[in-house]
């Protein structure tokens, strides 16, 4: 195995530990991970609300978790006790786990790499570009009833 | 679901930079909730603003509303900081609306206890909950007609500046919010001498800042002494050196806390 794809996988790997591990121990609920597959064609997979990190330094990519408001709503209600939550809370319950998970990664990652505060939208964003020969590594997570995506592409 | 096609991915080598060039907007909502320092300008004779969350979004707050005459003004510290912080902003700036809307409570102590009472029946009954839901809390109301002004705190404190030296007008030692088997009062304190007074509301977090020479906390007697120097700015020109002070204290430390300083005066 090639030293790019170890740390390929390497990162991918502290990545799906730091989003398992916000689950096991903060909600008390632990997360399933369904079979992740290596996504050639260029195009991303969003869901309502997605947190997006840059990767630089040593490799160039991004990591994004997304998921649909139902699942924030959930982890709002869990952890501040709101029951209706509003867009702006949503968007926030976003931030909130994917700043968690980069800092998590962040501390992990080797001197090489970087990784960027997460920024937090809605929808599809028509600044969001990818190019086409960065390879995208989808994990679909499943918790409490609730499908996510966790999406990392590296150049 | 929502899929990114072909003919947008195209971005070319600088590809990462375009991640910045997405708005956030968690970061856009937590600046919009906030009153624009231009409304601060007309309820005061000179007044400044800085507000510098420690990431994209942040735990301090502030308040503005006028009366007739009077003026109120409050900032607020929520515990924690980040994304959840800020969804506290938004239950406090609610809760105050909350009381405009609905009731006629004019003095900073009445309106900190009506604050703390919401907080706790909104939160009551939610006992696993991750979140801390105190806050640190300063009102001030100034009316314009009669030139006084009160203050009240919920461990946050008031500082006047004036060529005889700092004053702190101290809040009380108890949060918003916290939990308490005793009943809270928070004292509204009448405020002497205005007129030739510069003051200062600051978060929590101005003097969690590390730095300095002896790389330790800022203490209010330095950055007091610093405003009292720079007394005779006016406050846009404070705003400026107040940010460079802060940022020569950190030096390379960086920033370790949300920043949130208001300065106003009553008269020119």
């Amino acid at each position: 195995m090639d030293s790019r794809k170890e740390d390929f996988e390497a990162t991918c790997n502290l990545f799906i530990n730091s989003v398992s591990n916000y689950f096991k121990h903060l909600t008390e609920i632990d997360s399933s991970m369904k079979v992740p597959y290596l996504k050639e064609s260029a195009g991303l997979m969003l869901k309502d609300f997605t947190g997006m990190i840059g990767i630089s330094g040593g490799r160039k990519g991004f990591v994004y978790i997304s998921a649909d408001k139902a699942m924030f709503a959930d982890l709002i209600n869990m952890f501040i006790g709101i029951e209706d939550p509003s867009s702006e809370d949503i968007l926030d319950m976003a931030g909130e786990i994917s700043n968690v998970v980069a800092g998590n990664v962040r501390a992990n990652l080797g001197a090489n790499f970087m990784i960027s505060v997460p920024t937090v939208f809605e929808g599809m964003p028509d600044e969001l570009e990818i190019p086409e020969d960065v390879s995208v590594y989808v994990i679909p997570i499943n918790w409490n009833g609730h499908e996510a995506y966790v999406v990392i592409g590296l150049d | 679901m929502y899929r990114l096609d072909k003919s947008k991915a195209n971005a070319g080598e600088n590809w990462l930079d375009n991640l910045d060039k997405i708005q956030d907007s968690a970061r856009k909502n937590y600046f919009s909730v906030l009153p624009e320092e231009e409304k601060l300008l007309k309820s005061f004779a000179d007044a400044f603003v800085i507000n510098n969350p420690k990431g994209r979004v942040g735990g301090d707050g502030f308040w503005l509303h006028t009366s007739g005459s009077n003026t109120y003004l409050a900032v607020f510290t929520c515990v924690g900081e980040g994304h959840l912080a800020s969804m506290m902003i938004r239950i406090y700036m609610s809760a105050l609306k909350k009381m405009i809307d609905g009731y006629s409570i004019d003095f900073p102590g009445g309106i900190l206890q009506f604050l703390h009472r919401e907080v706790l029946a909104k939160f009551k009954d939610k006992n696993n909950i991750l979140l801390n839901t105190n806050a640190n809390v300063g009102i001030v109301k100034y009316c314009k007609d009669d030139e006084k002004m009160e203050f009240a705190g919920a461990n946050l404190d008031l500082v006047q500046v004036k060529r005889e030296g700092i004053k702190v007008i101290e809040g009380e030692d108890k949060q918003v919010g916290e939990q308490s088997d005793s009943r809270v009062n928070y004292a509204s304190i009448s405020v002497g001498d205005i007129a030739d007074s510069n003051f200062y509301l600051c978060s929590s977090g101005v003097f969690n800042l590390i730095g300095g020479p002896e790389f330790q906390k800022l203490s209010l007697k330095n950055l007091g002494g610093f405003w009292r120097e720079s007394r005779m700015m006016e406050m846009k020109e404070q705003k400026v050196e107040t940010t460079k002070y802060l940022k020569d204290w950190m030096g390379v430390n960086g920033q370790n806390d949300d920043i949130m300083i208001i300065g106003f005066k009553t008269k020119d």
